[in-house]
């Protein structure tokens, strides 16, 4: 294969093959603030060989409007928790209360296998900050904390368990 | 291009961590007590890995780099044969196959937990420390006495009464050296003071080794003072063991480098047992024989004692240096005000000794009336002196230096509105406890969940160990018999949980000396 070539074909590789994830991550890591969002998560592993049976997230503050996504074989439930401050819902009406958690419970995600949890909602409008979805994967045996939010000037490379991240744009 | 550059590179494209391997298994375990050691160390992972680095560490600090070979998803460390009994920490660095590094530390220990520690000079009630105290001070009287004496005779002239004085010396020094070996065992033991078997016990430990080689130096001594005039080589191996006994045990058996350490206190002590037979020896030929003759001692003795005081002085600067780190110590610690004490008195007594050989030396050459008389009571008063500093010395040596006295590092620490008070005793290598006071954001002492601590040291290589902390108390949390092996700066991670989705995380340095 030529050299010009090369770049490109692993670009090719790149998006034709499934990324071999251990962490738990957003695929789409960069969002404009106050947008509505599909918040995909990614498991990848399970616990050391042990299949996944259980994924809690917990939304960041000032999202709305939350919908999950159901999966076959999954039972998903939604936890709510108050407002501090009830805030316009954009039609007319004002949301006193909102998700704070969401769980899918009930299934079984072999460790070889990979999949993909989604949830709909409305980001914060707060651009230029980045809000963390920390999440609980219970397994057969064993569980792992994706609850590590990084010091500045460390970035979710440096930690063990870093919670998926994502930034948010200037509102468009 | 190979799988693992393709690897690589859909890493760089897709911009996202890819898999750690992660510990599955390692054998010995973290924390295993072994009776003997393992020829070789195997840590299991959950998929295949690149050993970067392997080394062990020991209790003295010292690093081994350590050879790893792949077996499929283990790493097999071979560790030196003939491991000495003691705590150990294998340090790891390896990389997945994706090159992100994974790294820990597994501490494991060979031999008997208990034996590993250095026992500690713990005098168990006022009764056995008193009497310890009482039967150094005698027997190092004694032990200078009797060495220094038979180094006079040696050396610069035979005195009167000689044999008696040699001989009951070197008696009460040897029955000293065996009483303090006893009381050790006491101390160690915790029993009463007459109790046969801690003696016995006492006897076997280092204290023994030391009390064997006073006693045969004493025995040797009292040998030689009783065959005078023939005795001259016991004489002189009884001074050099009686002195050396002085190295082997105590302060100096521990200070590093122990060379270093033995060589200082050998000199010191010569110089001291020079110097002590010497003034008794003067006074006897000072009150039996003829003025001349005691002034051609005294000249003989001047020249020697000049050298003897000099090297005294400097090793015991030399060895006060290796115990003391800082001048301000010389004041705040109890061994530090010790050494200001005796050396006070050192100073005292050199200048007497000063004015003695000035003036009265001359006095004595010329033959002068009563110059022997005046003498002689000068001499009497350095005497007094010099059996003084030695009592302060004796205490010295059963006073902890600095180095080994409790240093404790404690931080006041703050995150998110939570905050965590470390504390780390003694802050020295070795044996150390971790206490935590967790206080919620409304300042009130709180239970986060799963509070760990986390050491590293990365300029010595050692990886983070993490360790579990015991609650003692609501938001009071410990950690004893953390194992920290080398000095320097310590990074401290102290990390909990807050509900199911919130991690704490305290950072900061402690230094281990």
């Amino acid at each position: 294969m030529s050299r010009s070539l090369r770049p490109a074909a692993l670009v090719a590789l790149a998006a034709a093959a499934l990324p071999a994830a251990a962490h738990v991550t957003l695929e789409q890591r960069e969002a404009p603030a106050h947008s509505y969002y599909k918040a995909l998560l990614r498991v990848g592993h399970g616990c050391k060989g042990s299949p996944t049976v259980k994924v809690r997230v917990r939304l960041p503050e000032g999202v709305v409007s939350v919908r999950p996504q159901p999966k076959p074989g999954w039972k998903v439930e939604t936890i709510k928790v108050k407002l501090a401050q009830p805030i316009e819902d954009g039609h007319g009406g004002r949301i006193t209360e909102t998700a704070g958690e969401v769980a899918w419970s009930g299934g079984r995600l072999a460790d070889e296998h990979f999949d993909e949890f989604a949830v709909m909602m409305r980001l914060p409008d707060r651009p230029g900050t980045t809000v963390h979805f920390p999440v609980v994967q219970e397994c057969e045996q064993g569980m792992h904390r994706w609850i590590e939010i990084p010091e500045p000037g460390k970035s979710a490379g440096d930690y063990r368990e870093p919670a998926p991240a994502l930034r948010l744009t200037p509102r468009q | 291009m190979s799988r693992r550059g393709a690897l690589a590179a859909l890493a760089l494209v897709a911009g996202e961590a890819l898999g750690h391997a992660a510990l599955i298994d390692v054998e010995p375990a973290d924390g295993a007590v072994l009776e003997r050691a393992p020829p070789a160390a195997v840590l299991r992972f959950s998929e295949p890995v690149t050993p970067i680095a392997v080394r062990l560490l020991d209790r003295t600090g010292t690093r081994r780099d350590l050879r790893a070979v792949v077996e499929g998803e283990s790493v097999r460390v071979a560790l030196p044969p003939g491991l000495p009994d003691g705590p150990y920490l294998l340090s790891f660095r390896v990389t997945s196959v994706d090159s992100h590094p994974v790294a820990g530390t597994v501490a494991f220990t060979i031999g008997d937990a208990a034996g590993s520690r250095v026992p500690a000079e713990v005098l168990a009630n006022g009764a056995v420390a008193a009497a310890n105290v009482a039967v150094r001070i005698a027997h190092d009287l004694a032990m200078l006495l009797a060495a220094g004496g038979a180094l006079f005779a040696l050396l610069v002239a035979p005195f009167p009464r000689q044999r008696v004085i040699l001989a009951s010396a070197g008696a009460v020094a040897g029955a000293g050296a065996l009483a303090m070996a006893g009381l050790h065992g006491v101390a160690l033991l915790d029993s009463r003071l007459i109790d046969w078997e801690s003696w016995r016990a006492g006897i076997g430990t280092t204290r023994g080794a030391a009390a064997s080689a006073a006693g045969a130096g004493a025995a040797a001594i009292v040998a030689g003072a009783l065959r005078s005039p023939g005795g001259r080589g016991w004489l002189a191996v009884g001074a050099s063991l009686g002195i050396a006994s002085f190295a082997l045990s105590g302060h100096s058996a521990a200070a590093a480098p122990r060379a270093v350490a033995a060589m200082l206190v050998l000199t010191h002590v010569a110089g001291g047992a020079f110097w002590a037979g010497s003034l008794i020896g003067l006074f006897a030929i000072l009150r039996g024989r003829s003025a001349p003759t005691a002034a051609h001692a005294l000249s003989r003795f001047s020249d020697l004692g000049a050298l003897a005081v000099l090297a005294l002085i400097a090793a015991g600067i030399g060895f006060a240096a290796m115990q003391i780190d800082s001048l301000a110590e010389l004041g705040s610690s109890a061994y530090g005000r010790w050494v200001v004490a005796k050396s006070t008195l050192l100073a005292g007594l050199l200048a007497l000794a000063a004015w003695n050989r000035l003036r009265l030396l001359a006095a004595l050459k010329r033959g002068d009336p009563g110059a022997a008389g005046r003498f002689r009571r000068t001499i009497m008063a350095e005497i007094v002196l010099l059996a003084a500093t030695i009592a302060f010395a004796a205490v010295l040596a059963q006073t902890p230096p600095p180095r080994s006295a409790p240093g404790v590092q404690i931080a006041e620490l703050e995150r998110d509105g939570y905050s965590a008070r470390l504390r780390v005793a003694p802050a020295r290598t070795g044996m150390n406890t971790i206490a935590v006071s967790f206080g919620g954001r409304d300042g009130r002492r709180f239970d986060p969940a799963e509070p760990a601590v986390a050491i590293s040291n990365p300029a010595a290589g050692v990886e983070p160990i993490s360790r579990p902390l015991q609650r003692i108390a609501t938001g009071e949390y410990r950690l004893e018999g953390l194992e920290i092996a080398v000095a320097g700066r310590w990074a401290i991670e102290i990390g909990a949980r807050i509900g199911d989705f919130d991690r704490l995380s305290f950072r900061t340095e402690v230094a281990i000396r």
